[in-house]
């Protein structure tokens, strides 16, 4: 599905008689931002590059702009996650070790290795380029796509409160759901393929406070009826 | 990542094409909203996490950020303790001198303590949770994950829309706030609490 038909998409479901109408920048903005989250939901867009490494540590995202987590790491061999403070217990002198990187643990972006390593391949979950032109397709899987039409849908009828709030969330619902659906697949496929990281469980998309009522009170006095 | 962008983005959303059309809010308040929560969004999950190297020859040491994980000197780790532990260790444990062995963060954030306290000056790394200057309209860039952009979209829109006043709209703050706290909640499984 490309841009053209997904910017159709979201103008049906945010235009009617009594909206405001979206411009082209608005409405594609909104798509980037759908595709953005639900790739960083599912970790189902992954990409694998090569650096030099010269110190036992180094920014993923000075490798990776795109860079969301580590999905395998590979120096000489597969390179086995653990945490900075297991280096610490297993060989205090890693800091300056001369042996060849066994592990390595990642801290945010940083990426820590126990030995020396000189060329990183790394595969990691890696955000999505944005769509610009017209012809741009998504590069999540393709029975997916609308539901980045459902993203934009919400997050344009949002910041309009009220009733196109309310209209909103069975677009953000619709989305989450379809995000957790393709997180479960991307999870199955992860532990078969060893990887050190796995999308969240199904707990992580509770949607539970984005679709509660506020308290009446709480609501302002013209949303209240008489 | 922009800032400036983030904010051009929110325009609309503010009833706003520009920040000279922006009737109720200043483009210093937006500033202001965004820096707010980039430092919410720090103190959450690690999306700063740094090293610090340098040469040193006191035991109290200073970093910038609100959390330490890990610390060597002259390349060779030094476990965490509390104070407690030093103390049981040794009575006085905050005047001995020697190679350090250990350092304890409860002397306060962004402060770690070396015990021994060195005899000499020796090469201190801190792997430590950082924090971001202020965005400001004259220095705008942010080096974070990409997904940070949108969790400042959220928590911009929610601060904005919290202000009691005409700008009032509590349930559009509330859904922008459980939007951020749900991609804060999977930020937490990926990259671990900053705490």
């Amino acid at each position: 599905v490309t841009l053209t038909t997904l910017t159709t998409a979201v103008e049906t479901r945010v235009n009617d008689d009594t909206s405001p109408t979206y411009s082209s920048a608005e409405i594609t903005g909104a798509l980037n931002a759908g595709q953005l989250v639900f790739c960083f939901l599912t970790l189902c867009y992954e990409k694998t590059a090569t650096a030099s490494v010269a110190q036992p540590f180094v920014h993923a995202l000075a490798l990776a702009t795109d860079y969301i987590v580590p999905l395998r790491l590979k120096g000489a061999a597969k390179l086995r996650p653990a945490t900075v403070a297991e280096f610490d217990a297993l060989n205090p002198l890693w800091w300056a070790s001369a042996n060849p990187a066994a592990r390595y643990a990642a801290r945010g972006d940083l990426l820590f290795f126990d030995g020396a390593i000189s060329s990183l391949t790394f595969t990691y979950a890696a955000a999505p380029p944005a769509l610009a032109s017209g012809s741009d397709v998504p590069v999540i899987p393709a029975e997916y796509h609308t539901l980045l039409a459902d993203y934009a849908g919400w997050r344009l009828l949002l910041p309009q409160s009220g009733q196109e709030l309310e209209k909103g969330k069975q677009y953000i619902g619709r989305f989450l759901a379809g995000a957790q659906e393709l997180a479960g697949k991307v999870r199955a496929r992860s532990l078969a393929q060893h990887y050190d990281t796995l999308p969240p469980e199904r707990e992580a998309f509770d949607v539970s406070r984005l679709m509660k009522q506020l308290p009446r009170k709480e609501r302002p006095e013209w949303t209240q009826a008489a | 990542m922009d800032a400036g962008s983030i904010i051009a983005d929110l325009y609309p959303a503010l009833n706003a094409t520009t920040d000279t059309d922006l009737q109720w809010w200043t483009l210093a308040q937006l500033y202001d909203y965004l820096g707010d929560q980039l430092a919410a969004i720090a103190r959450a999950v690690p999306i700063f996490a740094d090293v610090q190297s340098g040469s040193t020859s006191t035991a109290e040491n200073t970093f910038p950020g609100v959390a330490a994980i890990a610390a060597a000197w002259n390349s060779v780790a030094l476990r965490p303790a509390t104070v407690k532990e030093l103390e049981a260790l040794d009575p006085a444990w905050d005047s001995t001198t020697g190679t350090p062995a250990r350092w304890t963060e409860d002397l306060g954030p962004g402060q770690i303590r070396l015990y021994p306290a060195p005899s000499g000056s020796g090469a201190l790394k801190i792997v430590h949770h950082g924090s971001s200057t202020r965005p400001t309209s004259g220095s705008p860039t942010i080096t974070a994950y990409p997904i940070v952009s949108e969790m400042l979209w959220y928590g911009t829109l929610e601060l904005a829309r919290a202000q009691t006043g005409e700008t009032w709209m509590p349930d559009v703050a509330a859904q922008a706030a459980g939007q951020l706290a749900l991609l804060l909640k999977v930020a937490r499984t990926y990259w671990g609490s900053a705490r």
